[in-house]
């Protein structure tokens, strides 16, 4: 892929990635085919900053695990009054690491 | 979420739930209005799930009745809280995913657009139930 493309991507989205990952996606989408890039700007990434925002207001509820796409998880923490309030209070300081982890799987699945 | 992270949070999950019950069982006297729940401790409305504490231990005495009312998730989470602990074992026995691919299979499927719309409405009815029958 183009390098001056792949450089602008990476700039717009280093926040959403773990910090560890960012240099794995600037090789992969490099080595990718040109066909490609449509499919990697229409993968859903999702915002780790509005999945804190999520978290400290419905948190409780599950919704931040909605959001970023944990049905699973989402659903345990709505039936549990949100891991009993304990957990809820957890995600305050996991959601975001979470989030960009999401991000990574999303990425990952459209670059193999 | 990879097999060991998931099976090490529903163990830590299983473990509290369990301790949590056991808590209510024995010093529930003692406990009186106390409440982990931050919705109900800060706006005095009970969220989706309260009283499902109290709806466990009545499905644990054999009080069915009394735990619809309370609030019907208890079945959900009786459930869960029976079969969780024996699937875990099982799966770290025989080094098995089965539970992990379930999960992935159920999360999946719940996340279909149309499944989490019912999901949500679900909830919601329940919860209205919920704040109704407490007021």
């Amino acid at each position: 892929m183009d390098s001056q493309k792949v450089d602008m991507f990476m700039m717009m989205n280093s926040k959403n990635f773990e910090s560890q990952h960012l240099g794995i996606i600037r090789e992969k989408l490099l080595n990718a085919d040109e066909s490609r890039w449509a499919a990697a700007q229409t993968v859903a990434i999702k915002d780790p900053t509005t999945a804190l925002i999520i978290s400290i207001l419905i948190g409780q509820l599950g919704i931040d695990r909605f959001y970023i796409g944990d049905t699973g998880l989402g659903v345990a923490k709505l039936l549990t009054c949100g891991g009993l309030g304990i957990w809820a209070i957890v995600d305050w300081f996991l959601i975001m690491g979470a989030t960009r982890e999401k991000n990574m799987e999303a990425m990952q699945q459209v670059l193999i | 979420m990879t097999r060991n992270r998931l099976y090490t949070l529903l163990g830590i999950a299983c473990l509290a739930g369990y301790s949590w019950l056991l808590l209510v069982y024995f010093f529930r006297e003692r406990m009186g209005a106390f409440t982990l729940c931050p919705i109900k401790a800060l706006s005095g409305y009970p969220c989706p799930s309260c009283g499902s504490t109290r709806g466990v231990l009545s499905i644990a005495r054999g009080d069915f009745a009394s735990a619809i009312h309370l609030n019907p998730v208890s079945y959900i989470v009786a459930a869960t809280m029976l079969i969780l602990p024996i699937w875990l074992i099982h799966d770290a026995i025989r080094k098995s995913h089965s539970l992990h691919r379930a999960y992935i299979g159920g999360s999946a499927w719940l996340g279909k657009k149309q499944n989490l719309i019912i999901f949500a409405v679900l909830i919601l009815i329940n919860w209205i139930w919920n704040i109704l029958k407490q007021h």
